[in-house]
C-alpha cells in the first residue's frame, strides 16, 4: 500500500474542484493511506484557472513537481490543456467534454483539445461529457466532479488499489448530507460504471490492435 | 463551507480527522486553552476563525471577526494581557495594518499565551504583493515559529502558546499558503479542553502597558532580555532538530521549505552525504544549533522560501562568532515566488556537486493557444452590474476620463475590460485616500469604489478625511451584503455575527451621512432606474456636492445559496436566435461567464446551468433578443435586494 500517485485536479473556479480534492483526500484517509492536498483559495476561485495537487502516499511536500502527475482529472478540457506539463509520459487523463472559454476569448475547440491530449497520451486519454450525464443522474452538473472520479477510479487501477470505492462512498457521506450525499453517490456510481464500459472497450480494442 | 465536515473540529483524542491547515492551527489553539480568537478574514488565513466560530458556542470560546486586523489584534492581545490564552489571525498585509500595536506588543509582552498567525502567500496567489513577514518579528522582537506542514501546524501551535507564555511575549505563528490551504490527516493527541481560563485580570502596571517614553525605553530592555534568553537557548525537538551531524555540507531548511529539501535528497539519495538542520524556530536565529552545524560543515545551504532571513542571520551568527563555514542562499534558489520541488532541486544538487537534469516537461502545440484564465467576476455579480451603470451614466453626461480608484475585493476584478472601472489597487481602503489625492491634483471627475467590508476595514478614515480636507472625490461604496471574496464573512453591516446570531447593523449609509456626505442609493439590479439616480448623483458632484453612492445588492452566489434554501427560484435568461442579429454586445459589454460563444458560431447563447438571472444582458441587447426562459418565482428579487431574506439565517 505504499504506492505513490500524484493525481492533479484542474478546472474553473466554481465547479467543485476544491470540493473534489476533499473528497479524494478524505477517502484516502479513510483508507488509511497517507495524503496531502494542496489547494489554491480566494480570489483565484471567482471562475479562474484552478489546480488541486493531490499526492498520495508522498510525504509532506505538497506541490507535484512538473512532469510528475501520475493521473490527470480536468473538470473542463482547455485547462487539461494548460496543466499538462504537469503530467507525466503514460499518465492517465480523464478529461470532462466541457469547454468553457474565458470571456473575450477565442480558444480552441474541443476537437483540438483532443486530439492533441491523445497525440501525446494516446490510449490513456478518457474524454467524457460528465456535465450532461450529472444532470441525467443526479439532477445537476455540479456533480460532474464526483462522476469524473467514478471515471479516474474505475480506469486507473493504481488509483483503486489506493483508495477504494467504498472508502469514497464513506467520504461522500462524511462530506455531505441529505440530499446532496444522495446526488453525490448516484453521479459517482454512475461515473464507475461508464469508467469500467470505458476501460474494458479500451482494453479489447487494445487487444484486437 | 460545505467541505469541512460538521464539527470535525471537536473530534475526540485518538481520532485520525483530515484538516486544512488552518483547521488544525484552530484545533490546536482549542486544545491549549486558548479562548478568545480575533481576526479579521484575508486569504490564506479565513478559515482559521470561521472554523472556531463554527464551535464556539459548543466549547464557550469567543470569537470575533473584527472591523480590521488592527482591531483583532488589540482585542486579542488584551485579552492575553488580562491573562486569558488569546489568538488573532490575519493575511501577511494584514499584519501591516496591525504594524502599530504589534510593535508595542512586542515592548511591552504579554501574560497569558498569545499568538498572532501570519498566513503568508509567496506567489501572491490571492494578494498584492508577496512580503516575507518574518522580517516583522526583528522589527517587533517577536519570535517566529513556522511549521513544515499541516500535521506540525497542529502541533506546533501548542508549543508556540507554551514558548509565549514562558517568555510572556507574543509569539508570531506563521503560515504561508502552502500550509494553510494543504489537507492532512493529524491524529489528536488530545480532546479540546473543556478548562480553559476565560476569565481574566488586568493589572494596573502602568510601567509595562502605558508606553510612554520612559517606560518604552524599559520595555525595550524587557524586549531585548527575552529575545537574547530565546537567541541562546538550547533548543531541541520539535523546534530545533539536526538531522544527520557530523558532515562537511549542510542545509538549513526554516519552515515548509524542509518538505522540499526532504524530497530533493531522497531524489538525490543524498541524506546519507548532508547534515540537515530543520528550524521551526526560524526567528531569532537559534545560535548554538547553527555554530553547533557549522563547526562541522565547510559549506551551509540555507533554502528558505521567500527574503534571505534566516540566511542573512546565520550569516550574522557566523560573523559574530568567527565560524569559517561558508554560507549559500540566495545564489542557488529563487527569491520571489513560492517554492517547489522544482524550483529546489536543482540548487541542491549543484551545492551537493551532482548531476542533474531534470526531465523535459511534456508540451504540444495546442497548449500555446490556450488563452490566460484570470478570475472573472461570477455571473449575476452586482459589481458588474454597479460598473455598468458608471460608465452609462458618465456617457449620458459626456464625463470623460473619468478616474476610478479601485480597492481589495472580488470588485478589483473591474480594472479588466470593458469595465476598468479599478484604475488603482493598492491596499485596504486605499481607493479613497488615493481618490483625494488624485482629486486634488487633476481636473477630471475622481470616483472611489470600495466593497462593504472593506469600507469599515479603512474605508471610514478617509471618508472623513475628504470632508475635512474639502475634497472633490466621490464615494462608492459596493454594499453585496457580505465579505464576498474570501468566502463570505459576515461584517458589521451584514447583521450577523461571527458564530451567525444577530448582531446591529451599522448603516453605511448612516455612516456616511454623519460624516458629511449626500447620500445616493442604488440597487442595480433594476438597472433603469440606477443609471438615472447615479446621474443625478453625478451631476450633485458636478456641481461641487460632497457625495457618495451606496450600490445594495446581494452577492449573486449568496443569492443562489439562499435560491436552493427556499427553494424561491431565480430567472432564468435566453438568447432568441431569430432575434440575435450577432451583433455581440452582450458579450462585449457585459463579460459575463454565462455567456458563450460555440464553436464556429456567429451568435452567443446562455449556458442556463450558469445564469443567475441578473438581467443586465437583457438590458444591454439592442435588438431585443435575450429573454426570460424561465421566470423566477414570486418575489425572487429579494433574494438580491434584501438584506434579511425572511425564514432564512
Amino acid at each position: 500500500m505504499s504506492e505513490k500517485l500524484n493525481v492533479l485536479i484542474v478546472g474553473v473556479g466554481g465547479q467543485g474542484v476544491l470540493t473534489l480534492g476533499s473528497l479524494i483526500a478524505w477517502a484516502s484517509t479513510l483508507s488509511g493511506i497517507e495524503v496531502t492536498v494542496a489547494e489554491t483559495h480566494g480570489l483565484s476561485q471567482r471562475g479562474g484557472s484552478l489546480a488541486v495537487h493531490v499526492r498520495l502516499n508522498n510525504k509532506d511536500a505538497p506541490i507535484i513537481p512538473v512532469g510528475e502527475a501520475d493521473h490527470v482529472i480536468a473538470l473542463e478540457a482547455l485547462e487539461a490543456l494548460r496543466y499538462l506539463s504537469y503530467a507525466r509520459r503514460g499518465a492517465v487523463l480523464v478529461v470532462n467534454r466541457l469547454r468553457l472559454p474565458p470571456p473575450l476569448t477565442r480558444p480552441p475547440g474541443l476537437d483540438v483539445v483532443e486530439e492533441a491530449l491523445r497525440k501525446t497520451f494516446g490510449g490513456s486519454v478518457y474524454v467524457y461529457d460528465a456535465d450532461n450525464e450529472a444532470k441525467q443522474v443526479a439532477g445537476s452538473p455540479l456533480y460532474s466532479n464526483t462522476l469524473l472520479l467514478g471515471i479516474s477510479i474505475a480506469v486507473d487501477e493504481r488509483l483503486r488499489r489506493l483508495i477504494s470505492t467504498v472508502k469514497v462512498e464513506e467520504a461522500i457521506d462524511t462530506l455531505f448530507s441529505g440530499r446532496a450525499a444522495e446526488a453525490n453517490l448516484r453521479a459517482f456510481n454512475q461515473g464507475l460504471k461508464i469508467g469500467f464500459s470505458l476501460a474494458t472497450t479500451r482494453g479489447a480494442s487494445k487487444a484486437v490492435r | 463551507m460545505v467541505d469541512i465536515p460538521v464539527k470535525a473540529l471537536l473530534a475526540e483524542k485518538g481520532s485520525r480527522v483530515l484538516y486544512m491547515g488552518n483547521e488544525a492551527i484552530a484545533r490546536g489553539a482549542l486544545e491549549a486553552g486558548v479562548c478568545y480568537f480575533a481576526a479579521y478574514p484575508g486569504t490564506p488565513s479565513t478559515e482559521i476563525l470561521e472554523s472556531v466560530a463554527e464551535v464556539a458556542e459548543d466549547v464557550g470560546v469567543i470569537a470575533e471577526w473584527s472591523v480590521n486586523e488592527k482591531v483583532a489584534y488589540e482585542s486579542a492581545y488584551a485579552a492575553a494581557i488580562a491573562g486569558v490564552r488569546s489568538l488573532t489571525a490575519m493575511k501577511h498585509v494584514g499584519l501591516n495594518v496591525a504594524a502599530d500595536i504589534f510593535v508595542s506588543s512586542g515592548y511591552s509582552g504579554t501574560k497569558a499565551g498569545f499568538l498572532v498567525v501570519s498566513a503568508d502567500d509567496p506567489s501572491a496567489h490571492s494578494s498584492q504583493n508577496e512580503q516575507d513577514n518574518r522580517w516583522y518579528g526583528y522589527l517587533a522582537h517577536i519570535p517566529v515559529v513556522e511549521p513544515s506542514s499541516v500535521r506540525e501546524a497542529y502541533k506546533l501551535v501548542k508549543v508556540a502558546l507554551g514558548l509565549s507564555e514562558k517568555y510572556q511575549q507574543p509569539v508570531m505563528f506563521r503560515t504561508t499558503t502552502r500550509v494553510s490551504h494543504s489537507r492532512q490527516y493529524v491524529e489528536l493527541e488530545d480532546n479540546v479542553t473543556t478548562t480553559r481560563v476565560c476569565k481574566g485580570v488586568f493589572d494596573k502596571d502602568l510601567t509595562r502597558w502605558v508606553l510612554i517614553p520612559a517606560h518604552a525605553r524599559l520595555m525595550k530592555e524587557r524586549a531585548l532580555k527575552v529575545w537574547r534568553t530565546i537567541e541562546e537557548a538550547d533548543w531541541g525537538p520539535p523546534l530545533v532538530e539536526v538531522l544527520n551531524p557530523g558532515k562537511r555540507k549542510a542545509i538549513i531548511a526554516p519552515g515548509l521549505a524542509f518538505a522540499y529539501v526532504s524530497e530533493s535528497l531522497e531524489r538525490l539519495r543524498a541524506w546519507n552525504e548532508v547534515t540537515v538542520l530543520k528550524l521551526n524556530l526560524t526567528v531569532p536565529v537559534p545560535v548554538k544549533p547553527v555554530l553547533d552545524v557549522a563547526g562541522e560543515a565547510d559549506e551551509i545551504l540555507v533554502v528558505e522560501e521567500l527574503d534571505p532571513v534566516v540566511e542573512t542571520n546565520v550569516r550574522s551568527v557566523l560573523g559574530k562568532h568567527r565560524a569559517q563555514a561558508r554560507v549559500l542562499g540566495k545564489e542557488l534558489i529563487p527569491e520571489s515566488g513560492e517554492l517547489s520541488l522544482d524550483r529546489v532541486l536543482p540548487g541542491i544538487a549543484k551545492f551537493l556537486g551532482v548531476e542533474y537534469t531534470p526531465p523535459p516537461p511534456l508540451r504540444v502545440e495546442e497548449q500555446a493557444t490556450v488563452p490566460p484564465r484570470p478570475p472573472v467576476m461570477c455571473p449575476g455579480c452586482p459589481h458588474r452590474m454597479t460598473f455598468y451603470v458608471l460608465k452609462i451614466a458618465a456617457n449620458k453626461l459626456k464625463l470623460r476620463n473619468v478616474v476610478y480608484t479601485g480597492d481589495i475585493g472580488c470588485y478589483t476584478l473591474g480594472y479588466q475590460k470593458p469595465f476598468e472601472t479599478q484604475m488603482t489597487c493598492f491596499e485596504m481602503g486605499g481607493s479613497i485616500g488615493v481618490a483625494h489625492g488624485i482629486s486634488k491634483v487633476v481636473e477630471e471627475p475622481v470616483v472611489a469604489v470600495i466593497g462593504d467590508s472593506t469600507f469599515f476595514h479603512a474605508g471610514i478614515p478617509g471618508s472623513v478625511n475628504i470632508i475635512y480636507n474639502n475634497g472633490r472625490a466621490m464615494i462608492v461604496v459596493l454594499d453585496n451584503y457580505t465579505t464576498a471574496m474570501t468566502g463570505h464573512q459576515p461584517h458589521p453591516g451584514t447583521g450577523l455575527s461571527a458564530t451567525g446570531s444577530r448582531a446591529p447593523v451599522v448603516e453605511i449609509t448612516d455612516v456616511l451621512k454623519s460624516v458629511g456626505f449626500r447620500v445616493y442609493v442604488i440597487n442595480p439590479l433594476r438597472v433603469r432606474d440606477s443609471v438615472e439616480t447615479v446621474v443625478k448623483a453625478f451631476q450633485d458632484y458636478l456641481s461641487g456636492g460632497k457625495v457618495a453612492i451606496v450600490s445594495r445588492m446581494r452577492c449573486s452566489l449568496e443569492a443562489y445559496r439562499l435560491s436552493r434554501e427556499t427553494g424561491i427560484r431565480l430567472p432564468i435568461y435566453a438568447i432568441d436566435e431569430e432575434k440575435c442579429t450577432g451583433c455581440m454586445a452582450c458579450v462585449n459589454l457585459v463579460a459575463c461567464p454565462a455567456i458563450v460563444v460555440p464553436e464556429g458560431a456567429k451568435k452567443p447563447l446562455i449556458v442556463e446551468d450558469m445564469c443567475l438571472g441578473c438581467n443586465l444582458c437583457a438590458h444591454v441587447c439592442p435588438f431585443k433578443a435575450i429573454y426570460v426562459k424561465r421566470p423566477g418565482s414570486e418575489g425572487w428579487e429579494r433574494l438580491y435586494s434584501e438584506r434579511f431574506v425572511e425564514g432564512v439565517g
